[in-house]
This record gives C-alpha cells, structure tokens and sequence, in this order.
C-alpha cells in the first residue's frame, strides 16, 4: 500500500510563499483561507541571529488526531495515506473540535468572502470557487486530484529552491523513504507520537 | 474534491518576464479564459518551478481595479481629482502626437522627455528598444530611467571604464564555484531561477558569504552574514585588498598581464607614461622601460611595485599606487567604520582569495549610495586581483543581446550627448559613456527651475515615475509643472494626478514579443487576449510612431517585421518559430572564459577587453581626465552619521531599505490579493533593544521622519513596528514600493506623500555619487516615534 508524504528541508526554503500562491491558484482557496502557510524563525542577538522558515502543512498524520473529536466521521484516511475531509459531512455549526485536535495547527475554516474578485469572475473560477462550502474544515489534501494523476502537489512542483520532496514512504528505493529511514528526517513534535507523512530534514 | 479544471484546457508555451529571470511556463487556457499558470518542467532557466509573481498572472490579468480605456482629464492641473473623461484611442494617441510636434517644434525635440520603470511588470526589457528608438528620431537626448536608483555600477551601463562590457551584467556558473560573494543582493528572492542553484551550490560545499546591513532571506541562508553599518561596503572591500596584497594572495601573473597594474603612472600628473601611443611598464630584469601596446612579448617581466625614473619622470606602477592607498585600509580600520570586527574581514578576505574559483555579484543595496561607484569597482578588483576573472565559476560578464540591436541610436542628432541632462549636470564618466537613458531627479529640477533648458512634456510607460523617485513631493511637483505629460500603465498610478492623458497598457501575459527562454527560441504569442480597451506597450509606441511621420523606420508600423529585423542574426523568422507551440529548440553555444586572451585574427594580438586601456583597469586614467579619483578611494556614504553629523543630532537613527521579497517586483503588483496576502503590510524593522529604548512595541504604529539637506523636515511615513534581531541598533530598515491599496482585501491606498506608506517620500534626492548619479539613500538619517 502506498502512503504519500513530503520531506521539506528547511534549509533550502527562503521563506518566498511561492507555495502559498501555487496552492491558491490550484486549488481556488477563498480569500484568507490557506493550506499551507510559512513559519518564521528568529534566533539570537544581532548580529549573531538566525532566521528560518519552516512551511507548514497538514502533516497527514497516520494517528489523525484531527478525526478523534470529530462526532461525524467526516475525517478519513485514504488507502494512498492522504487524509481527507468529507466536506458534506463536516457540518459542526460552531466549535469545530478537529481543529483544536490538530497539533500542528493547520486545519482552517472556509469563512468570510467567497472570491477575490466578486464582480468578476471567469465561468470556471466560478465553478472553482464554489466547489468549497462556506463553514467547512478544510486543509491540505497533497492535491489529491493531481497525485492521483501522477503530478505533483502544487506546492512541490513550483518550489524556487526545491525545499520540498513528494514520494511514497512505503516504496523503499524512493528518495523519500531513504531520507526517512536514514533519520535525517523527523517529523514535528515527534513526542505527540501521531505518525506524521511530512518530515523535515534536520 | 476539487474539479480538475485543466482537464479539457489548452496549453499555452510561454515564459514570464516580470523580472530579468525569464521563467518559462505554461499557461492553462480554456474557451479564451485562463484557468492557471505553472512552471515548464522543460524550461532550463526555472525547472518547473516559478515564484508567486509568475503564479499570480490570472488575477493580475482579470483585475477589476485594472485601468480599461485611454481618458483625458476635463479639470485643470491645479486640481486634485483631474476628472477623467473616457476618449477612443485614436483621440488619445492623435493628441499625444500633436503635443510632440508642438513642443518639438517650439521649444525644441530636448524639451520632451521619455520616461520608462523597471524592466519588469509590462515586459519592459522586452519593449524599451522599441521606446529608445521612438526617442532617437524623435531627437530628444533626454530619456529617463531607473539606473540611479537600482543598479548603474553592475549593467546599467555596468564597468566599462574599468571591466569593458558596457550594458553586460555579471554572470556567474554557480554550478562550478566554490565561493559566492554576494552584495547588498537578495539573489534567493529577486532571481528566483538562480535561488536553486546556489543552494546546490552550497549543498555540495560552495561557501555563501552576505554582505548586508539588514539579515535578508539571502543572508539568513549564508556560512558568513558580514552586518556592516549600511553604505561602508567599500571599506570592507578596501580591508580585504589590503589583506589580499600583504599576505601576497594577489594572482601578479594575471595582473602583469592582463590588467593595467603595471603600466608606469608619472608622479607629476596622474598620466600614465607613454612612448608614442603605447603605454610603459618597467621591465624588472632588464631594469629599463619598456613600451606596451598594451601588450607585451612574453620575456618582458614587468615590475609591480617600486618607484622609478625614465628620462627624468618619477613614475610608479598603477599597482604600486593602488598598493600605496589599500596600504592604509587595515581590518582594524575598517573595523572601526564598517562595525565588522577585524578578524572577520580577515578571515573572508583570505578564503575569497584562496578558494578557487570564487565569485562576486552585487545589486541594488551597493548602488543606492553616494560611494555606490567605487564600492562596486573595488568589489569587482577582487575578482580581478585574485584571478578569478572571466574563468568558469568566477565573475564573467555576460550580455543578453543575441538579437539584432534595433533600438536606433544612428538616428540621433548629431551632439545629442552633450545636449542631454546628464551631461549638464556635469555626469561627465555618463557622458563619456554615451549613455541614453540618465536619473530622474535632473528631470525633476529641470522641469522646476527651467535649467539647463525647460522641460515642457512627457510620455511615462510602465513606470511609477512619482513614487518609484526620491522625493516624491518634488517629483510629482515638477510633473504638475508640465504643459503636457502622457502616463501608460496597467493601474492608475500616483504620477497620473499630474497626466493629461492616462493609457491603459496590456500586462506582458496579453502581449507578444520573441525572446530566447533557453532551450527555446520562441515566439510569445497573447495567452489571453487584452483586457477590457488595454494596449500592449509596444503597440502603443508603434502607433505613436506612425503618427509622428517615423512609419518607414517603424517596418511599416508591422511588429512581425520589427521582430524579424531583431531575429535575423538566428537565421529564423517569426513564422518560423511560431509554427510550433514551443518555438524552436536553440542551444546556446557553450559560455566562452579567458575572452580576453583570445586573439584577433588579423593582428594576432589578444583581443584585450572594451576598456579605454583594452587591459583589466585598477587604474583608470580615464576617471582621471574626467576629474574623477582614478583608484577606488574611500569616501562616507552622504548622508551618513559621520559625513553629515548635523543631520544626525536630530535624526539619530540610520534608515536603510533595500531586500526585496520575492512576491513583488519594485513597487508593483500590491494591488494582486494573493501576492498581497502573502505580505499585508510595510512594516519598519527596529532592534529590539533600541524599540525597548523608545517605548515601542511590536505592532505599535510609529511615524518616521527624516530631514532635507538644510535639515528642516523633508517628509513622514506611517507604518507598524517590526522589532528585530535583524537589523543593528542603530539602523530601521523600511520596506520600499509601497503605497497601492488592494480593494479585493479591503486594504486602502496609503496615499505617497506625508504619512503615507511611501519610503521615497522620506529622501532628499540631492545626495548623489558624483560618477553615476545614483542616489544616497542607504544611510539617511531619520527619527521615530510612537504615533
């Protein structure tokens, strides 16, 4: 069985949010709405100080600690290890007790304006925009429409440095699995023991 | 789950050109509209990959704030909403024309100016060839540009007094060096296709090395961040020749060969010795001159050092003179004005010089200084006096041009240069330079004081002429002067308060050109066709042209044919490469190194490089002739704690800008919602210790204020505190380029004057480098306080 992750090595990204605007733009997140945000990191007294950027995402947890609270099952975990959100049955009216379940803090709430530009959109930014449903969790699904085309998420294909690597863990020869394996990767918080898919280099 | 909008789409081969990148991508495009933009995986420049900018063209293209038809304005220049009133293009174009001819004909073809941006934003480094040859027959010497404010001692017109290479610019195979020097260059975010490739660089071992007042996203990656007190780079650099030459790292077989080093300097003048037309080295073994054309045959061993007589004339080796003024730059000496410590400098000097090969590039943050100049020619000496110069992995130059030169300078009249702004502001190594395009702030003050000439119109495309300036309240004073100005752009700019006519110009993925996106020659065909009433650029300056009686030198007014005259030194045509999608596959020849050893084949001789010597220039008698320092000397940034301590009693605190983040390209695009996500608002970095200090806390709004020249006040922005490690005690660090609202976020324009987000509103723009006319605004004194 597969199981998709990513390896992001933090010392490669600059913190340019080009993954940021290649998820909108693939994904038609409404305004405010992100999947995959970017974490900055000040160390030290100048000048002796140190700056890192460390993108976060949902880590597809093999735990989902994300679909423990959740009283409607709306959470799954697909047989490729992507996690996905049911959005017709997500339908808590105000605490969402997923998103506080979430340790990494990136399950967001589809709230607030529609589209960037309400007065003028094209047909298919139209259909696009109104494919997610006011009220819902929403987050990162690795782009599943283009994993399961054999493309990548759209955040690792447009990475101006190749921060990030997309592979299947369970495929030993991958590039993904030796760096997991050689544990030069670790997950996030790995003491919350919740089996992440995403690693970050050390 | 989401809809698989590509599916059903058609794929569009095309590149990007809002910076100087280049990336190629693909564009998806169904029933007319475009659905997305990605990286082409087959382009070599990006790799599939490309930067938020590239991302974010379909909200760019479909924006509701975009400008959408040509309009003239109905109330008079003195009033604050001019009253636009929409016209077609013709009447928009026919009056433009007229206006020309008018002030041409009355005041003379030197009393209009053109003014164009950054290169970026409509494909301007693209087009502008188009725009240099409408200003040539038209005969103005006068067109503005950005150089004074972005990069004049790397490619604007570059070094060529000093390297050759007029209008090349640095390149660099960072697959082949082991050490990247880089300066005041945010290289990571402004040169995304690059970004990839210093960190491999650095992965398999390469030391990075970031000069930088502010810890940039660059700097943050690098071995060393050398944080210096913003404006003393030369220092440092002067410390590491220092170093260099008294540890003996100097490369003095490629200096006595290539370089003017040891060509003989008479005491008495400053000149170098000559017998005839030929130069004079001292012949070490045979203890005599000897004459060099600049070359010399292979046995003649020229001194470096040493002080001689020939036939009476007391001369020393340009070497000896550069050794003489590096002699008294010690670590500890700059140590004491660039706040590096000594032992750091010493160290970086010494790994520059021995690890080979290493390289050195720099940017915006060398140039924006009085003694932006000779910081740039002694960073690039380095290079020169360690060997790594034009050799695979170092600093070679590179030029662009592969395409025919159609940008008609033949069609200037005859002592256009001496006519120009420029040359009476006294820019006399600009005038020597022949250089086209000079600073926006000797338009200023002629349009406002009728000096050297009055100034009377202005066509301005692609270009925040009025925000993008030091001292926007003079700029838009003096654009308010104007009888008559002319302002293309894709939104409404601060500039167009004082227009007269306002044109709404296509964005560069609406627009076609030819350009080489490597591995492919390609023809850029529209991805979508203009928006609403908006012209590509080029258009426009060929309808102006046809307008103005230049349709023969215009091809007819048919841009194809204009793209063919550019295409014929590639033995193709634009129908040949738009037959197919992609254009056709082009490699480029392998880079050629050691240029300049190459040897003509008439002569025999190498062919040298395109200096006034034809040898590598640490001394430029040129300079010299022209009244300028011929050795990079040090001299304090103006204005500066130390060059203009009055301004500092009152000012305390040295403002500094520079880093640009990759989402944005100078001051465009903040009206693009998810670029303007990434990045809501400017904020100003301060030093935790000196916030504490001023009771300021993260997220307080300040004002920060600055003086003029005389020291009264010169302006005030209005923005959110930053507070840092990044930046050193004494310095705040304020982003640049902003002032546009975004309506899609509810985010408001900041206005661009007084308490606005706008940092040129904070300059005086009289400090200025006195070879290139680039502006001091690295070190400016300022103030802040808790609003």
């Amino acid at each position: 069985m597969a199981r998709y992750g990513l390896v992001i090595d933090p010392s490669r990204c600059s913190g340019c949010y080009a993954c940021l605007v290649a998820c909108k733009s693939e994904n038609s997140t409404a305004p405010g709405v992100f999947w995959i945000r970017i974490e900055e990191k000040e160390l030290g007294e100048y000048p002796k100080v140190s700056r890192t950027y460390i993108p976060m995402l949902c880590m597809q947890c093999g735990e989902m600690p994300c679909a423990q609270g959740c009283p409607t099952d709306a959470i799954s975990k697909d047989a490729t290890g992507v996690i996905l959100i049911d959005q017709e049955k997500c339908i808590c009216e105000t605490t969402k007790p997923c998103i506080g379940a979430c340790p990494f803090g990136v399950l967001t709430v589809n709230n607030g304006k529609k589209t960037y530009f309400p007065d003028f959109l094209t047909p298919f930014e139209k259909e696009a925009y109104e494919s997610h449903p006011q009220g819902v969790v929403q987050k990162c699904d690795l782009c599943y429409h283009r994993i399961t085309r054999a493309l990548l998420p759209a955040c690792v294909q447009t990475c101006p440095t190749q921060a990030m690597v997309f592979g299947d863990i369970e495929e030993r020869e991958s590039n993904l699995a030796r760096l997991v394996s050689s544990g030069d990767a670790e997950p996030l918080n790995s003491e919350l023991n919740a089996d992440p898919s995403v690693f970050y280099l050390k | 789950m989401m809809p698989t909008v590509d599916e059903g789409t058609e794929k569009i081969f095309s590149y990007c050109i809002h910076c100087a990148g280049l990336c190629g991508v693909i564009a998806h495009v169904k029933e007319g509209h475009l659905i997305k933009v990605e990286g082409d995986p087959d382009s070599l420049n990006n790799g599939g990959t490309l930067c938020p900018k590239g991302l974010s063209a379909k909200q760019e293209i479909y924006h509701p704030d975009r400008l959408k038809y040509p309009m003239k304005r109905s109330n008079p220049k003195a009033d604050a909403n001019p009253g636009w009133v929409r016209i077609s293009w013709d009447e928009a174009l026919d009056t433009i024309a007229a206006k020309m001819k008018e002030i041409r004909d009355r005041d003379g073809p030197e009393a209009f100016v053109f003014q164009k941006g950054s290169t970026g934003g409509s494909s301007g480094t693209e087009w502008y060839r188009f725009f240099h040859r409408l200003s040539a027959l038209y005969g103005s010497p006068n067109h503005g540009g950005t150089g004074h404010i972005c990069c004049y001692s790397r490619s604007c017109p570059g070094l060529p007094t000093h390297l050759g290479g007029k209008g090349q610019h640095p390149a660099i195979d960072y697959a082949r060096t082991n050490l990247i020097f880089l300066v005041g260059y945010n290289i990571l975010h402004t040169h995304p296709p690059l970004a990839r490739k210093i960190l491999d660089a650095k992965q398999r071992g390469a030391k990075l090395i970031v000069v930088d007042p502010v810890l940039s996203p660059t700097a943050a990656k690098a071995d060393t961040w050398l944080a210096l007190r913003p404006g003393t780079d030369l220092a440092l650099f002067l410390a590491m020749h220092h170093v260099i030459i008294r540890e003996r790292l100097y490369d003095s077989e490629f200096l006595a060969s290539w370089s003017n080093a040891p060509f003989l300097v008479r005491d008495d003048n400053g000149l170098f010795l000559r017998e005839g037309k030929a130069y004079v080295v001292w012949d070490s073994d045979a203890e005599r001159p000897h004459p060099a054309d600049p070359w010399l045959p292979p046995e003649v061993k020229p001194a470096l050092t040493g002080s001689m007589s020939v036939n009476g004339t007391r001369c020393r080796p340009a070497w000896q003179l550069f050794f003489e003024m590096v002699d008294k730059c010690s670590p500890e000496w700059a140590q004491e004005i660039t706040s590096i410590p000594a032992e750091d400098i010493r160290m970086v000097a010494r790994l520059f010089a021995t690890t080979k090969p290493a390289s050195t590039d720099w940017y915006n943050g060398l140039h924006r200084s009085s003694n932006g100049f000779y910081t740039a020619v002694a960073l690039a000496l380095l290079s020169v006096v360690t060997g790594n110069w034009d050799v695979p992995g170092g600093l070679s130059f590179e030029s662009d041009l592969m395409f025919k030169d159609v940008k008609g300078s033949q069609f200037l009249p005859e002592g256009w240069v001496q006519k120009s702004l420029v040359a009476a502001a006294g820019f006399k190594a600009r005038e020597y330079n022949r250089e086209y395009v000079g600073p926006m702030n000797l338009v200023a003050d002629a349009i406002l004081t009728d000096k050297p000439y009055p100034i009377k119109g202005m066509l301005a495309l692609a270009s925040g002429v009025a925000t993008s300036n030091p001292n926007s309240k003079k700029m838009i004073d003096a654009l308010r002067k104007l009888e008559f100005l002319a302002v293309g752009d894709i939104w409404e700019t601060p500039a167009m308060v004082a227009a007269d006519i306002i044109l709404p110009c296509a964005t560069h993925w609406e627009s076609e050109f030819v350009n080489y996106n490597a591995p492919y020659l390609m023809y850029r065909r529209p991805i979508v066709q203009p928006q609403h009433e908006a012209w590509p650029d080029i258009k426009i300056v060929f309808e102006l042209a046809r307008r103005l009686g230049y349709e023969k030198e215009f091809w007819n007014g048919d841009i194809k044919t204009a793209f063919n005259e550019m295409l014929q030194p590639l033995n193709v045509t634009v129908d040949g490469l738009a037959a197919s999608s992609r254009g056709i596959r082009y490699l480029p020849p392998e880079p050629h190194y050691g240029k300049y050893a190459a040897k003509d084949k008439k002569t025999g001789k190498p062919n040298g490089v395109a200096t006034p010597t034809g040898r590598l220039e640490i001394y430029s008698e040129t300079l010299k002739t022209l009244g300028y320092e011929p050795l990079p000397y040090w001299q304090e940034p103006e204005p500066g704690p130390v060059s203009t301590p009055e301004l500092f009693e009152k000012f305390p605190l040295i403002l500094s800008s520079g880093f640009k983040p990759m989402h944005w390209l100078h001051g465009q695009l903040r009206a693009i919602p998810w670029l303007r996500e990434c990045d809501e608002e400017p904020r100003v970095w301060i030093n935790r210790r000196s916030a504490r200090g001023l009771g300021i806390r993260d997220g307080d709004v300040v004002m920060v204020e600055t003086p003029k020249r005389d020291g009264t006040l010169q302006g005030s922005v209005r923005l959110k505190a930053h507070l840092t490690e990044s930046v050193q005690p004494q310095v705040i660090y304020i982003p640049y380029g902003w002032w546009q609202g975004c309506s899609s976020l509810d985010i408001k324009d900041s206005g661009y004057l007084d308490g606005s987000a706008n940092i040129n509103n904070l300059y005086d723009d009289s400090f200025t480098d006195p070879v290139s006319g680039t502006i001091g605004m690295v070190s400016y004194p300022c103030r802040i306080r808790k609003e």
